[in-house]
């Protein structure tokens, strides 16, 4: 049975529905680790769920960042173990420097809440790998989604097959229509798309399991 | 010792809020405005009698935690 241990900070509320995509799609029930924590139970891997930790105050995810989990979150991240940061997770590992870029306020100065197709780019990862070719329809929900990083950034990301998700239509002005990205190793990966929102037809879609499905091939 | 920091995006960055404002304000007659920055203002009161030593503070609490090197530029000033 795989261990996956699921971060709560003050303020997440996809908690619940990534433990209940997990158990419904692959009857997996993962453990809770809440922020103050400074080390992390024995689990294959970590999910850092969407929210409003911290009330987005100072930036989207720039206080969890510094939560003490988050120390043993890099720990086991640089020991190759495999990451999910959804959303507001996503922001919480660019402020981390888990991944590299930034999370920035919508161009439209709108919060977005909608279904949007994902567009899986060409890569190495597992993730590019069993979704490429595939177009995901996933729900975004955010105010502050805009992936940014500088020119250097970009080319490189590029050169390193980094990117894992473009949006097929932009909703949120994010650069190159970039939705997520995975770390250098393959192993980290951080997308504002929700996919536990994205498990059940009745909802609308379930393309989302097959990116879960993406996460637990990362260990399994 | 008091200090204020002020953060703001980066100039080749995006401010949608900025820019939201400078709109609103053209449309209400203000034909003058070239453009509208927003930025955040922190100050910092700090124990200690050394301004240089403050300064350093300020600037390293700025640098790590208040601003993001991505996105953000930062400048402190003694109040």
């Amino acid at each position: 049975m795989p261990r996956i241990g699921l971060v709560q900070f003050p303020g997440s509320n996809c908690d619940a529905d990534v433990a209940l995509a997990l158990k419904r799609g692959f009857d997996i029930d993962p453990t809770l680790v809440w922020h103050t924590e400074t080390k992390l139970p024995a689990v294959d891997a970590i999910v850092l769920p969407g929210g409003f930790s911290f009330g987005d105050y100072l930036r989207s995810g720039a206080l969890a960042s510094h939560s003490p989990v988050m120390a043993a979150v890099k720990e086991f991240a640089k020991k190759g173990g495999p990451v999910i940061g959804i959303c507001n997770g996503f922001q919480v590992l660019t402020e981390s420097h888990m991944l590299p870029g930034a999370l920035l306020r919508n161009a439209s100065q709108k919060f977005v809440c909608k279904q949007v197709e994902l567009v899986t780019a060409p890569g190495s990862t597992v993730y590019h790998k069993s979704l490429f070719g595939k177009t995901s329809r996933v729900p975004v929900a955010h105010g502050e989604g805009r992936y940014y990083i500088d020119p250097e950034g970009l080319k490189r990301l590029k050169d390193e097959q980094q990117i894992v998700f473009r949006y097929a239509e932009n909703p949120n002005g994010a650069l190159d229509d970039i939705a997520g990205i995975v770390s250098e190793n393959g192993r980290v990966l951080g997308m504002m798309p929700h996919p536990e929102r994205a498990t059940n037809p009745l909802l609308g879609s379930d393309d989302g399991l097959a990116i879960w499905q993406a996460f637990l091939a990362t260990f399994m | 010792m008091k200090f204020e920091i002020v953060v703001q995006l980066k100039k080749e960055v995006l401010d949608p809020e900025g820019r939201a404002i400078q709109e609103t304000l053209g449309r209400l007659g203000f034909r003058a405005l070239l453009a509208v920055e927003v930025s955040k203002r922190y100050v910092v009161d700090l124990a200690g009698s050394a301004e240089a030593d403050g300064e350093a503070l300020a600037t390293r609490i700025a640098k790590e935690f208040l601003a993001n090197p991505v996105s953000e530029i930062f400048a402190v000033r003694r109040l």
